[in-house]
């Protein structure tokens, strides 16, 4: 019996102390009486809005995904704002500040006013139990709450595989009191780690006025990171394979013009590998309306395989109306035309993908 | 016997097998750790950019926690080098044992920004900042700020004093400041980097600062100069008397004149003393708190070629950012300091 009551202090003990960095929250109440009897749950004032700086550290984005274009991101949230109501002396209570970490800071947030926050573009969240309160003997209040968060983004492929993405964590204001206070930017800092085959360009944050909905108020902050994939892989494994089809195909013009069955099947083999590839990399994008400029450059490359044929064709015709000449000067034609014919949609490619990058 | 020339001399082979494995091969990294002031941490970061370009293996970590929690890490062993924005005391230099360098690294002035709707400049006396500081000035119609600011239409509108909330250095200058001109101050505050102050808001840090002027109306507080040009627009920033009585408005000139006449012995806690008639009243030293002795060769030589850059070339770095570098005979012996650096 003795050893069960010793056993669940030691269980309860760490656990109701756990986070304190000073006292027991009984023994601080004598000279902070809010930490106890904390009767504050409303905003400090109701006539003015409470200013609230929000400031990001994002950790990490640990996941992009294409299809449903979402993002996961580990980030630490800090929010900032000023509750008279709170102010003690320090001198009396002999630090100039007050922690509660985890259970200790809940259970201090379950009682005092604190901003209501969303991420608006948020599918889940997770608050990982890394959070930090801390109470200034002024009335400054300064929570950090880490979370891992995943949101939607506006996909934009039109240049993919050389694209960039912008994801944003958007922030907003929701609750029965949401008018009561305002946002405003403290800071953001992101690190640049993020998943294999993309690097960070870019970050920035602003404030934003977005479709309003009855819980979340209109005006919004909005922290963003740029992205860039890296296209590097993407060529090696989708464009460049193509090289050998194309080359293959360019040897058709140097086969006597009597050979169209041989012809053909060189054509048709290639057209049929363009086919599966093509197939192969629509399975990890999202089904958009517009063409990709890898799937531009696939269909170009398609389309050259088709102009290959025509002439085989045209060949095999004048062949069979007697005109060998004409049949070889157009094969002549052809070993440079269809290389050239190569470049012109690389540039192609390139200028489109430039253009919507 | 078979001979076989090759294309290529043998060693030019061994020299290609060399450089492409060498091309793989990472540079050792050190990272060293800092602490403290937020006041010149862009500064710092700016060094570090610079410096990596000589130093592609030294990675800074700098936190900025403030100047009272730098120097507490510091004596935990818990940084590598400390940045404060106040001297330390005997105390503290006693809790070290391997001896502490308090190095002159960086000055420059603290502004005080303000948000009054239709007002971008204004004049403050000893007078107006002393009552806005102590509570007895509360709003900006009163006669003691409208008879400095003729012409300028000030609203009838709270005052609302920003102030750093924990232990901070630029509370040190700023209080500084005020106990030079003001006796009421000096006897009920003195000088402190954590002061109780009767009236105004928090902030913390000195973006919190920043953020906490642009956000609110009728707002005053002092921040750093080099954050004034911060991205979301600039605040306003008042003209202050100095010594000699006359009003001045923070910039590369002042600023340089008020480097120039400041103290920078590790004991003086005096921010107000500049002589020229056109220097900025409010200056902010930054201290670099090195080791006299690393216990780490590595660590140790790190920090000593960086702050040897900081003291050296990095001097120019910090124009764009408020920090003009400091007068040649400081800057000297600071040099001199991280060079007795040893490790």
């Amino acid at each position: 019996m003795v050893l069960r009551c010793v056993l669940a202090l030691v269980i309860l003990l760490p656990t109701y102390r756990s986070g304190s960095a000073v006292e027991s929250l009984e023994a601080m109440a004598e000279d902070v009486p809010w930490v106890v009897n904390p009767t504050y749950v409303l905003p400090p004032d109701p006539d003015h809005p409470v200013l609230v700086l929000v400031g990001m550290y994002l950790h990490e984005i640990t996941n992009v995904t294409l299809g449903d274009q979402q993002f996961t991101a580990l980030l630490t949230l800090t929010t900032q704002w000023n509750d008279p109501r709170l102010k003690f002396d320090a001198d009396k209570v002999g630090v100039y500040a007050l922690e509660f970490q985890e259970e200790t800071a809940r259970r201090v947030l379950n009682n005092i006013w604190s901003p209501a926050l969303m991420v608006f573009n948020a599918v889940s969240s997770t608050t990982v139990p890394n959070s930090l309160l801390t109470v200034y003997a002024d009335g400054l209040v300064n929570l950090e709450v880490k979370m891992a968060v995943t949101s939607l983004y506006q996909a934009r492929f039109l240049a993919f595989p050389f694209d960039g993405q912008d994801l944003q964590v958007i922030l907003t204001r929701f609750g029965r009191h949401n008018n009561a206070f305002r946002l405003a930017p403290l800071f953001f800092e992101a690190s640049a780690n993020v998943p294999a085959g993309y690097r960070v360009v870019s970050n920035n944050y602003y404030s934003e006025v977005i479709p309003s909905t009855p819980e979340a108020s209109p005006r919004a902050l909005v922290f963003e990171v740029g992205i860039e994939r890296e296209f590097t892989y993407y060529i090696t494994r989708h464009m460049l394979p193509l090289l050998p089809l194309i080359f293959l195909t360019w040897t058709t013009f140097w086969m006597t013009t009597t050979e169209l069955h041989h012809r053909l099947k060189v054509i048709a083999i290639g057209m049929l590998a363009i086919i599966t590839l093509m197939l192969f990399l629509n399975r990890d994008l999202p089904r958009v309306p517009y063409l990709t400029a890898l799937e531009l450059y696939f269909i170009c490359v398609f389309a050259l395989q088709v102009v290959a044929m025509v002439e085989s064709l045209m060949v095999e015709h004048f062949n069979s109306t007697q005109r060998q000449a004409r049949a070889a000067s157009l094969d002549l034609r052809f070993r440079w035309i269809y290389p050239s014919l190569f470049v012109l949609i690389g540039g192609i490619v390139a200028v489109y993908a430039i253009a919507f990058h | 016997m078979v001979y076989v020339r090759s294309c290529l001399p043998h060693r030019a082979w061994v020299l290609a097998f060399f450089l492409l494995i060498c091309s793989g091969c990472e540079v050792e990294q050190t990272r060293i750790s800092a602490a403290g002031a937020t006041f010149p941490a862009e500064l710092f970061r700016t060094w570090a950019r610079a410096y990596q370009e000589i130093d592609p293996g030294m990675i800074l970590e700098y936190e900025s926690v403030g100047s009272g929690r730098g120097v507490e890490l510091f004596l935990d062993q818990a940084v590598d080098f400390a940045v404060a924005n106040a001297p330390i005391t005997p105390e503290e230099r006693s809790r070290s044992d391997e001896g502490v360098h308090v190095i002159p690294s960086a000055a420059g002035v603290l502004v005080l920004g303000f948000d009054v709707p239709g007002v971008d400049s204004l004049k403050l006396s000893h007078e107006a900042i002393a009552g806005i500081y102590l509570g007895t000035i509360t709003r900006w119609d009163d006669p003691r700020i409208l008879q400095e600011n003729q012409g300028v239409e000030l609203p009838d509108l709270p005052i609302v004093p920003v102030f750093r909330s924990g232990p901070s250095g630029s509370t040190v200058a700023m209080t500084a400041y005020l106990s030079a001109i003001s006796p009421t101050w000096r006897e009920q505050y003195g000088i402190s980097g954590l002061v109780q102050w009767p009236a105004g808001v928090g902030a913390l840090g000195s973006r919190g600062m920043l953020e906490t002027i642009r956000n609110t109306v009728g707002s005053i507080g002092y921040v750093d100069f080099g954050r004034v040009d911060e991205s979301e627009g600039r605040i306003n920033v008042a003209e202050l008397q100095n010594e000699s009585g006359a009003y001045v408005r923070p910039d590369i000139d002042s600023i340089r004149d008020a480097i120039e006449d400041a103290d920078y012995s590790p004991t003086s806690m005096v921010t107000f003393d500049a002589k020229s008639p056109g220097a900025y009243p409010i200056v902010v030293i930054s201290y670099v708190l090195a080791r006299e002795e690393y216990q780490d060769e590595r660590i140790g030589q790190a920090v000593k070629g960086f702050l040897g850059y900081a003291m050296t070339d990095g001097q120019q770095d910090g124009l764009a950012i408020g920090f003009p570098g400091l007068p040649e005979p400081v800057r000297s012996q600071a040099e001199a300091a991280v060079d007795s650096i040893d490790y």
